[in-house]
């Protein structure tokens, strides 16, 4: 079933391949350069899924990611990110992120990413 | 500070699987193959890596990082390479047009993609975290290509103090796109690397920088004999100190056709030099010394190998006075051959007794692009290390 | 949490590039090139019954304990034909193609067992021999750098020198 999801990343080139990529299987229902950007689009579209990025301008994923989670405790975020520290990963599980997926992505990988979110929540 | 062969080894290591796990990254989003050819821990002064960056008319993508360890990376293409970066990522977008912004933004995350793998392993071995800025995009027209980089990354003093960078050599799709990744931390956190490799027969890291300089005034002087001897000016491009795998070496040349002259010196240290031009430099440099004597074939090479003599001799007798030794050279052998295979049974022969090589390469050119020379020097690790505790400030 | 990672992709042009002191296998129809070999030697094997081919890039002839086995020769082969037989190749199939090992530069260094490129050309026969792999072509010696060109799907191995061109073996 297609989600509704929220695209979050700095970077435009990164967004528009996340849309071909989701394109057919979801509906990418809105964009976000930065974390102020992602809740606040969270909070109008109400989207199924979040992909958020890590590093970026303004306020980071992670930070974005806590705000959200404490907005709806129900939400989904899925991070997308090149950093793979494993330090780094603890920090998202702490911030409630749902799944973590390292660019450059595949595209199994991150339909099965929202998949999995989406099987959970349900 | 001290640096020992241990630590540089690890940095070597580390240095090159985070290239690894940056092309494969690369290989991945663009769908086309990416290798690793060389990883270098490169010795210099911060002006020479600006220069570097000014002479070949590069675009870069820089990110710096901080936390357990504080630095810069720089992802850099000539344009052309960047060009065809671009239309491997999204193929059909002009960089020049209106979707400039776009092609500029796909650089930026390739950049933000290979140097965040890159920076993993480093914070993985230190079991430390290290976070990342977002990328910025820096063409060769804005002014100075590296005013970025002094505002943010390279706080290690004036010109003149050294700094070591990480340097990967990459291509992707068949040579048709070349680029470089670079690192240079603090030298704090050079100190934090060290800290965790082991220091075991550390030499001050002032010697190091005492030979960087050494063979900076080798190159100059070997750039003084080209002039004097041809009449054309010439200016010395790069010269640099660095520690390669020994397989390394040879990868660091391509398979493009070379002409020069090799030779063996021996004492403190000793090794092998190569004085190679590229085929049009060497026509060029045989006609400004034989004017009107084009069709001598044996005459040309007798002018290149004692053009190769003359430089050899510049370059290496200021090491010895340093030193206070003398080098012997062996007479000049003409080459005319692949340029990496020219190199590889230089590497070889060390590769018998040692597995990473101290490896000096210096460019010489002309301002007109009349003609380049490179000079690539592979000294005996044991012995180099004999001759670098001498030039230590406790010595 | 789940972390999803990417799979090491594999080659996608077709051309998958040796380094030295490095080796590749095909299964399909890929070409494995290497290139600038001095003293080094090259060597090529092929089960021509799957098309199975493995491209080794060595630089010495006998490897130390505990050194980087695709750097000499012998471990090299070993390790190539390992990769190949779990590829699907059958080594009693397989046969060699060699190149490179050339004594370009007279070496002080080069004591009486002659030049490093002569001896990585007698280890590669020895090493193979035990294998009991023929050499069905080679293109050793001399004084000239080579690079080369595996063709997977034929076996042909195209060798690249500056004086002589190229010719395929």
């Amino acid at each position: 079933m297609a989600s509704k999801v929220l695209v979050v990343d700095d970077s435009a080139f990164m967004r528009n391949l996340l849309k071909q990529l989701l394109e057919g299987e979801h509906e990418v229902v809105g964009e976000a350069e930065n974390g102020v950007e992602a809740v606040e689009l969270y909070r109008e579209l109400e989207p199924d899924v979040v992909t958020m990025d890590v590093v970026m301008p303004i306020r980071n994923g992670i930070e974005a990611t806590s705000e959200i989670k404490s907005l709806d405790a129900g939400a989904s975020v899925i991070m997308c990110t090149s950093v793979g520290q494993e330090e780094k990963m603890r920090e998202a599980v702490e911030a409630g992120a749902d799944g973590y997926i390292t660019k450059p992505f595949q595209k199994p990988n991150v339909l099965q990413a929202i998949a999995d979110v989406i099987q959970a929540e349900a | 500070m001290n640096l020992d062969v241990r630590s540089l080894r690890t940095f070597s290591r580390l240095a090159h699987s985070g290239a690894e796990k940056a092309a494969g990254s690369l290989t991945t989003l663009a769908g086309i193959d990416t290798y690793v050819n060389v990883t270098k821990v490169e010795l210099g002064t911060k002006a020479d890596v600006e220069n570097e960056f000014a002479e070949r008319d590069l675009v870069s993508v820089h990110i710096g990082f901080s936390g357990g360890l504080d630095g810069h990376t720089v992802l850099a293409f000539s344009p052309e390479s960047a060009e065809r970066l671009v239309d491997a990522l999204m193929p059909g977008i002009n960089a020049t047009d209106a979707e400039g912004e776009l092609a500029e933004s796909s650089l930026k995350e390739v950049a933000n993609i290979m140097l965040g793998g890159f920076i993993d392993g480093w914070a993985d071995y230190l079991d430390t975290t290290v976070d990342i800025t977002t990328p910025t995009y820096v063409d060769d027209e804005n002014d100075g290509p590296l005013d970025h980089v002094d505002a943010e990354g390279f706080e290690n003093g004036g010109d003149d103090e050294h700094v070591l960078v990480f340097r990967n050599q990459l291509e992707a799709a068949d040579n048709a796109i070349e680029f470089d990744l670079y690192m240079v931390p603090t030298a704090s956190s050079i100190g934090t690397i060290v800290e965790a490799s082991g220091e075991d027969g550390a030499l001050p890291v002032e010697s190091f920088a005492a030979f960087s300089e050494m063979i900076n005034d080798g190159a100059n002087q070997a750039s003084e004999d080209i002039t004097a001897m041809t009449g054309i000016d010439t200016t010395v491009e790069v010269s640099r100190l660095s520690f390669v795998p020994i397989e390394g070496v040879p990868m660091s040349l391509t398979d493009a056709v070379r002409r020069g002259v090799v030779l063996e010196f021996s004492g403190t240290p000793s090794g092998y030099i190569a004085i190679l031009f590229d085929e049009p430099s060497a026509e060029n440099i045989a006609s400004s010394l034989l004017p009107g004597m084009e069709g001598d074939e044996a005459m040309r090479q007798s002018a290149i190998q004692e053009i190769g003599n003359i430089t050899t001799s510049g370059f290496l007798d200021g090491w010895a006075n340093a030193l206070e030794t003398t080098i012997d050279i062996s007479p000049p052998k003409h080459v005319h051959d692949i340029g990496s295979a020219i190199i590889d049974p230089l590497a070889t022969d060390l590769a018998q007794s040692q597995e990473y090589a101290f490896l000096i390469d210096s460019t010489i050119r002309t301002d007109d692009d009349e003609f380049t020379c490179d000079i690539y020097a592979l000294p005996d690790e044991t012995e180099l290390r004999k001759a670098l505790r001498k030039l230590s400030p406790a010595a | 949490m789940q972390v999803y990672t990417t799979d090491t992709p594999a080659a996608r042009s077709g051309r998958i590039k040796v380094g030295i002191a490095d080796y590749a296998v095909s299964g399909d129809e890929s070409t494995l090139t290497t290139s600038g070999l001095g003293s080094c030697i090259g060597v090529a094997l092929y089960d021509p019954e799957t098309g199975v081919s493995g491209l080794a890039h060595a630089m010495l002839p006998e490897a130390d304990d505990g050194s980087e086995p695709a750097k000499f020769v012998d471990t090299g082969i070993e390790l190539l034909l390992s990769e190949m037989r779990a590829a699907g190749a059958d080594i009693d199939r397989v046969v060699a193609k060699i190149a490179g090992g050339s004594t370009m530069f007279d070496f002080t260094s080069a004591d009486g067992d002659g030049s490093i490129g002569d001896r990585n050309v007698a280890a590669t026969r020895t090493t193979l021999d035990g294998f009991g792999i023929d050499v069905v072509a080679e293109d050793v010696g001399g004084s000239h750098g080579r690079s080369l060109e595996l063709d997977s799907q034929t076996g042909d191995l195209r060798v690249r020198s500056a004086k002589s061109g190229n010719h395929v073996l």
